[in-house]
């Protein structure tokens, strides 16, 4: 993992001071809450339903056991005892006092924590897959590009005041599970003829009022040159992004409306003048963050572990959680562990402090300290030897974090809705929660296969509604809940955005629509067709016969 | 319809209802109930001063049903507010009543 | 309204001239990119100092091979959210090469005059009721930075290498 230096250290330490005389001022009354508000809002600290919501970087998802400790902490200490990972990769607790974040956010500075830039008008966390480091197809570790990004895009001088919010993923496996066609810059790692990694570079994908895929704007853009071009990329946003009207500053817009050719013309232009300057990343300084994410010291294992084939035969719901939640690892005798914040009946992605200091315990037994967060809400043990497998799943159960439902109806994305967040216009969580429940017969879970539900409470699609195989989007209709259903969303490198299938459901109906769909799916699937193939291939017609009945 | 004035407090973001005596309260049934528009401008006028004197942040006012004791807000959104978060009964002044 | 000019508190030689007023005889005279535009002629032939104030919208690459002429670009701010002029000071020092004042004006926060020095500028416009000490605070707040660009600043990345 990366750890900090003297020099990241003192920049967060500088920044909790900073904003502890902002707080004083507030509270003193000399600021007020114009003036205040984008000061909060530049350290994560928004206002919400109940109360101030803390929203905590973790950078490109990774996670150490002190750090999840310090998490339970604040959570126990601060807030409720609970937070909840966002698909973002953050982590965000509801019930913050304003007058205790100062010194929330030096307790998270201790373990090299911060919310700087997880809101605003500015780069957001850098997100990449959750596999990143043990994934056996990647081609190199996306992290040391993630951190990269991460100094280069933290309080950059130029870059604090944009258009509007900026979000950059980074992938470097052919399946993409870091989503990064629907980002505002997509980073994908490639081989060229050379035998040289470099990145393909998308702009202009995401999602909100008006989802786009994004669009190729280079190829091949060698490594060295990878911070030269984003500033490219961010200079002529910042300059032609419009910002007279908030829902069109996106800088999706800016390439639609400018055209992707031309955008891509302006972006080369800038960049022939700055590419050789001083952003070139100098192989060494490559290296140099490389290093931190060298691999664990793993043992030398065989691929076949025969006590935890054993523990498969005998154990039917070992077994299936193994199917479902663990994934191959690129170390032989090792593996990737999901930990599933999708119970039947529960929120997804809450997480109490109890099970929060659990996991980080299990971590620091079975995977090197590690715990990585999913963009899809969910936790990831990242080096477990198969040989632990077993015992690491006996301990999960009790905590309610073996569901296994990894990829299936159940492991729902969910934005807060309308119980939480202020802007929203329905309830989501409910939803999902009910969803869970109609679909907790593991045996119907299983025989519908993979499957993407995700929900959000507003148009701002925080739960990635469009790019759900199915999709749900909580609206409000004269004062009642209604929920719009769209299908045939994915965001992987097949990526592509939901369509509407027709009017919406009431808060009472729309768990069985949702109903209705899986089981017309499953009446008319091909033979080991996942429910994204069938939908390309059939299309909207029979889904719709079977939710609007004549 | 009979209105009260909601706000967020300052020093901890907590829901608040504006009660008979100006001052900031927990509860929706402790809150004053403006029954009339001039009544409701009133209130607003006052939680408006105490914005700001920076004790509270954007201070509104909702529709509410009164029903004897018991008052409840007309939207989801203030039900919620009022409340806490349907999904977490355990939370919120919905867990202290 | 104060002005700060290389971290000290100045008076203000300068006329931000409007678009009808009558060209002054050898004052300091700002003007508007309109005004440029028009008379060009007469403001270059007047002989005094010239200074050029430019809207958000208006980037100085449209101004770039005028540059010997002014001895002060004014960048605006309409709204402390709308950043456009960080670049535009940028490309002013780094790529045309602009030796004068860049000063920011309009809705200049306090908690954004380091972000502005970096990008280049060097005078601000603040309202402030203690100039300096409040720009004192502001630039020392936070001591260490990733990017570099051309204030000169040294960067985290040349402090680890200085280090070793
Ligand atoms: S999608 Fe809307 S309701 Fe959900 S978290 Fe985002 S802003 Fe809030």
């Amino acid at each position: 993992m990366y750890r900090y230096d003297e020099f990241d250290r003192r920049l967060v330490d500088e920044r909790v001071e900073q904003f502890r005389r902002q707080v004083k001022r507030r509270l003193d009354g000399e600021l007020s809450e114009d003036q205040f508000k984008p000061l909060r809002l530049l350290n994560g600290l928004y206002l919400q339903l109940h109360a101030y919501m803390l929203r905590i970087a973790i950078p490109y998802g990774c996670l150490s056991a002190i750090q999840l400790r310090k998490l339970a902490h604040i959570g126990r200490r601060y807030d409720k005892g609970y937070g909840h990972f966002t698909t973002r990769q953050n982590l965000q607790f509801h019930w913050i006092k304003l007058e205790e974040t100062p010194d929330i956010l030096a307790e998270l500075a201790e373990v090299e924590m911060h919310g700087i830039q997880t809101s605003g008008n500015s780069f957001r966390n850098t997100t990449t897959d959750q596999y990143a480091g043990a994934a056996a197809d990647e081609l190199e570790d996306p992290r040391s590009y993630c951190e990269i990004i991460r100094q280069w895009s933290t309080l950059h001088p130029e870059f604090s005041f944009l258009p509007r919010k900026f979000k950059i993923a980074v992938t470097t496996t052919p399946h993409d599970r870091a989503a990064v066609k629907v980002h505002d810059i997509g980073l994908r790692m490639l081989r060229n003829e050379a035998g040289e990694n470099g990145f393909e570079v998308m702009v202009g994908g995401g999602l909100g009022r008006t989802p786009f895929v994004g669009k190729v704007i280079r190829d091949f853009l060698p490594k060295q040159h990878l911070l030269s071009y984003l500033e490219a990329i961010l200079r002529v946003y910042n300059q032609l992004g419009r910002r007279d009207n908030l829902f069109k500053a996106r800088i999706k817009i800016l390439v639609q409306q400018t055209g992707t050719e031309k955008f891509a013309k302006l972006v080369e232009e800038e960049w022939e003048q700055i590419k050789d300057g001083a952003l070139q990343l100098p192989r060494e300084e490559i290296e140099r963050i490389a290093s931190y994410f060298a691999p664990p010291s793993y043992e030398e294992l065989d691929a076949q572990v025969p006590e935890f084939e054993a523990k498969i035969a005998e154990n039917p719901d070992f077994q299936t959680w193994v199917k479902t939640n663990v994934f191959p690892h690129k170390q032989p005798g090792y593996a990737i562990a999901n930990l599933s914040l999708k119970p039947v009946g529960g929120t997804p992605g809450d997480m109490s402090s109890e099970q929060m200091d659990a996991v980080a315990d299990l971590a620091d037994l079975y995977s090197f300290g590690e715990i990585r967060v999913s963009h899809r809400q969910n936790l990831v043990l990242p080096y477990v030897k198969r040989a632990d497998l077993y015992s690491l799943w006996e301990q999960l159960s009790p905590l309610g974090l073996a569901t296994p439902n990894i990829g299936l109806t159940s492991d729902i994305i969910c934005c807060p809705g309308l119980d939480y967040c202020g802007l929203a216009t329905a309830r989501s969580i409910p939803i999902a929660e009910e969803i869970s429940e109609r679909f907790d017969d593991l045996d119907r879970l299983h025989e519908i296969g993979e499957v993407e539900i995700k929900i959000s409470g507003c148009i701002n699609a925080c739960g990635h509604h469009h790019v759900g195989h199915i999709g749900i989007l909580g609206l409000d209709k004269a004062g009642e809940e209604f929920y719009q259903l769209t299908l045939g969303g994915a965001a992987d490198e097949d990526a592509s955005l939901g369509k509407v299938v027709g009017p919406g459901f009431s808060g009472d109906e729309i768990v069985d629509a949702v109903e209705t769909v899986l089981d017309t799916y499953v009446s008319i699937r091909d033979e080991g067709e996942r429910f994204i193939e069938t939908f390309r291939r059939v299309g909207m017609a029979p889904f719709k016969e079977g939710l609007y009945p004549k | 319809m009979p209105q009260a004035v909601i706000a967020s407090r300052l020093r901890d973001g907590r829901a608040v209802f504006l009660d008979r005596n100006g001052r900031w309260v927990e509860f929706i049934q402790d809150s004053r109930i403006a029954q009339s528009e001039p009544e409701g401008e009133e209130i607003m006028e006052s939680a408006r001063r105490s914005e700001e004197r920076q004790e509270i942040v954007d201070p509104y006012l909702i529709d509410v049903v009164v029903d004897g004791e018991a008052v409840r807000p007309v939207l989801n959104r203030e039900i919620i507010r009022a409340a806490g978060p349907t999904i977490r009964t355990d939370l919120g002044r919905q867990a202290k009543r | 309204m104060a002005l700060i000019v290389e971290g000290k508190l100045v008076e203000d030689r300068w006329i931000a001239l409007g678009d009808e007023a009558p060209l002054p005889g050898g004052d300091p005279i700002i003007v508007s990119l309109a005004r440029w535009r028009t008379e060009r002629d007469e403001l270059v032939g007047r002989g005094g100092p010239l200074g050029i104030r430019l809207h958000s919208d208006e980037s100085p690459a449209q101004i770039a091979d005028d540059l010997k002429h002014f001895e002060l670009v004014a960048l605006e701010f309409p709204a402390f959210r709308d950043g456009r002029a960080y670049s535009y000071a940028r490309l002013l020092r780094e790529r045309y090469g602009f030796g004068g004042e860049v000063r920011a004006v309009g809705d200049v926060l306090l908690e954004q005059l380091l972000f502005m020095h970096r990008c280049g500028f060097n005078a601000f416009e603040i309202s402030s009721e203690h100039p300096v000490d409040d720009w004192v605070t502001a630039t020392s707040e936070i001591g260490v930075w990733y990017q570099p660009t051309g204030d000169g600043r040294e960067t985290i990345m040349a402090m680890r290498r200085a280090r070793g």
